[in-house]
C-alpha cells in the first residue's frame, strides 16, 4: 500500500467529520451510578421495601458481617471502575487495577462467608432457599439499573470487549445492591450469608453480563 | 536525533489543541492532525509489527479507530497516552486475527476460491465466469459492497471500510461472509468440478 491510499484515507475522514460531544468525565459517570443507586435505595423504600439504616437488628459488631460489607464495597467499587475505565483509551491501568480490586473483592466477601461457615456452631437445618432469594433478588433489582447506566456509557464510550466490560458493570453494580441487601438484612445464618449475600447476587450478574454486552454492543453499533 | 522536552511538550499541546478543534468539526484541524500523526504512527507499529506487508493495513487501522474514538478523547487529559491506546489495540488485534485470517485464507486457497486479501488483478476488464457473476449477484449488496471493493477495485480494507462508510471490523465481517457464501455456492456448482 502506497503514501497516497494514507492520504485519500485521511482526506476522507476529515471530509466526513460531524463535530462530537466528549465523553463525561469517569467521575462524572461513577457519581451518576451512585446517584442512580442512591435513588433506586429512595424509591426502594417508598414502596416499602428494607433499607440500610432502616432495620434493627443488623449485626454491625459482627467481624463476619464487616468482612462480607467490605469485600462486596470492594467488588463493587472495583467493578464500577474496571468497567468504566475499560471503555476509555489511555485508561488500560485504571481499568487492570479495577478488575484487580474486583477479584479482591470477591475473595473477600467469599472469605467473609466462609469464615462464617467455619465460625457457627450449627449450620442453618434447612438450605435457607426462599429468604436468600429475596435477599439476592433485592440486591439483584436495586443494582440492575446501576448497571444498565455504566452499560450506557460503555455503548456511548469505546468498549472494544463488551462481554468484559458488561460482566464488570454487572458485577460492581449488583456489587452495589449486595451491599444494600447485606446492610439491611438481620437474619439468616451462615448458609444465608453464602446464598443469600454472595452467589445469587453474583450469579445473577454473570448471568446479566450477557444480554448487557448485547445492549452495549448494539447501541455502539 | 532525539526530540528536545519542550518539543515534544509543543507537540502535546498541538495536538491536544487540534484534537479538540477536530471534535467541534474543524476539518482543517483534524487533517492537519492525522498528516503530523502518520509518522508516528507508523513509527509505533514498525516497532511492533514486522510484517511489512501488514504495516500500513494496522497503521490505517489505528486512524480509522482513531476516528471512531475521538469522542472519548477528554482535552484535560495528555493526548499521546490516548493515542498510543489506541494504536496498541489495533496492533494486538492485528495479532489476534492475523493467525485466524491466515487460516481461512488457507482453507479457501484450498478450495480453489480467491484469496480475501490479496487482491485480485484490479480492473483487468477480464469478464468473470457466468458462474462466478450468478454467484456474486447473488450475494447481499452489502457483502457484495465488500468483496467488490477488495477483490475487484483492488483497496485495501481500510480503504474499502472508508469507502462503504463502515468500520475495518465490519468490512472485514461482510467480506468474509461474502467469501464463505460464495466458495458454498461455488463448490455446490456442478460446472466448477469441485466437490
Amino acid at each position: 500500500m502506497s503514501e497516497p491510499s494514507n492520504e485519500s484515507l485521511i482526506e476522507s475522514l476529515a471530509r466526513d467529520l460531524q463535530p462530537v460531544r466528549p465523553i463525561p468525565r469517569l467521575r462524572t459517570v461513577a457519581l451518576a451510578v451512585l446517584g442512580t443507586f442512591v435513588a433506586m435505595l429512595a424509591v426502594y423504600g417508598l414502596f416499602g421495601g428494607v433499607v440500610p439504616l432502616g432495620v434493627s437488628g443488623v449485626p454491625w459488631s459482627d467481624p463476619v458481617f464487616l468482612v462480607v460489607l467490605a469485600g462486596l464495597a470492594t467488588t463493587a467499587a472495583g467493578g464500577i471502575l474496571a468497567a468504566l475505565a475499560g471503555a476509555v483509551p489511555g485508561r488500560e491501568g485504571e481499568a487492570r487495577l479495577g478488575r484487580r480490586i474486583l477479584g479482591v473483592g470477591l475473595l473477600l466477601a467469599a472469605g467473609g462467608v466462609l469464615w462464617g461457615v467455619g465460625r457457627a456452631d450449627a449450620l442453618e437445618p434447612a438450605l435457607p432457599i426462599a429468604s436468600s432469594l429475596r435477599c439476592g433478588g433485592r440486591a439483584a433489582a436495586l443494582g440492575l439499573v446501576p448497571a444498565l447506566v455504566v452499560c450506557v456509557f460503555l455503548a456511548r464510550a469505546f468498549e472494544r470487549r463488551p462481554l468484559l466490560g458488561a460482566a464488570c458493570a454487572a458485577l460492581g453494580a449488583l456489587g452495589l445492591g449486595a451491599v444494600a441487601a447485606h446492610a439491611s438484612c438481620s437474619g439468616g445464618g451462615p448458609l444465608h450469608l453464602m446464598i443469600g449475600h454472595w452467589l445469587t447476587p453474583f450469579g445473577a450478574a454473570l448471568v446479566l453480563a450477557l444480554p448487557l454486552s448485547l445492549l452495549v454492543r448494539g447501541r455502539a453499533g | 536525533m532525539r526530540e528536545s522536552q519542550e518539543g515534544r511538550e509543543a507537540r502535546e499541546e498541538r495536538w491536544r489543541a487540534w484534537m479538540g478543534a477536530a471534535q467541534t468539526g474543524d476539518q482543517a484541524a483534524y487533517e492537519k492532525l492525522l498528516v503530523e500523526l502518520l509518522p508516528h504512527i507508523r513509527a509505533f507499529v514498525r516497532r511492533r509489527v514486522f510484517d511489512a506487508s501488514a504495516q500500513e493495513d494496522v497503521l490505517q487501522n489505528v486512524l480509522l479507530s482513531l476516528h471512531r474514538a475521538r469522542h472519548t478523547y477528554r482535552s484535560e487529559r495528555p493526548f499521546t497516552p490516548w493515542l498510543h491506546a489506541i494504536a496498541r489495540n489495533a496492533v494486538t488485534d492485528h495479532g489476534r486475527v492475523r493467525g485466524r485470517r491466515l487460516s481461512q485464507e488457507r482453507s479457501l486457497e484450498d478450495e480453489g476460491v480467491a484469496e480475501p486479501v490479496a487482491a485480485a488483478e484490479p480492473e483487468t476488464g477480464e469478464a468473470f465466469s457466468p458462474e462466478l457473476e450468478a454467484a456474486l449477484a447473488g450475494l447481499p449488496p452489502k457483502q457484495r459492497e465488500a468483496v467488490f471493493l477488495v477483490q475487484v477495485e483492488g483497496l485495501s480494507v481500510a480503504e474499502a471500510a472508508a469507502r462503504a462508510g463502515v468500520s475495518v471490523g465490519a468490512l472485514k465481517v461482510r467480506a468474509h461472509r461474502g467469501y464463505r457464501l460464495l466458495r458454498d455456492r461455488l463448490g455446490a456448482c456442478p460446472s466448477e468440478g469441485r466437490r
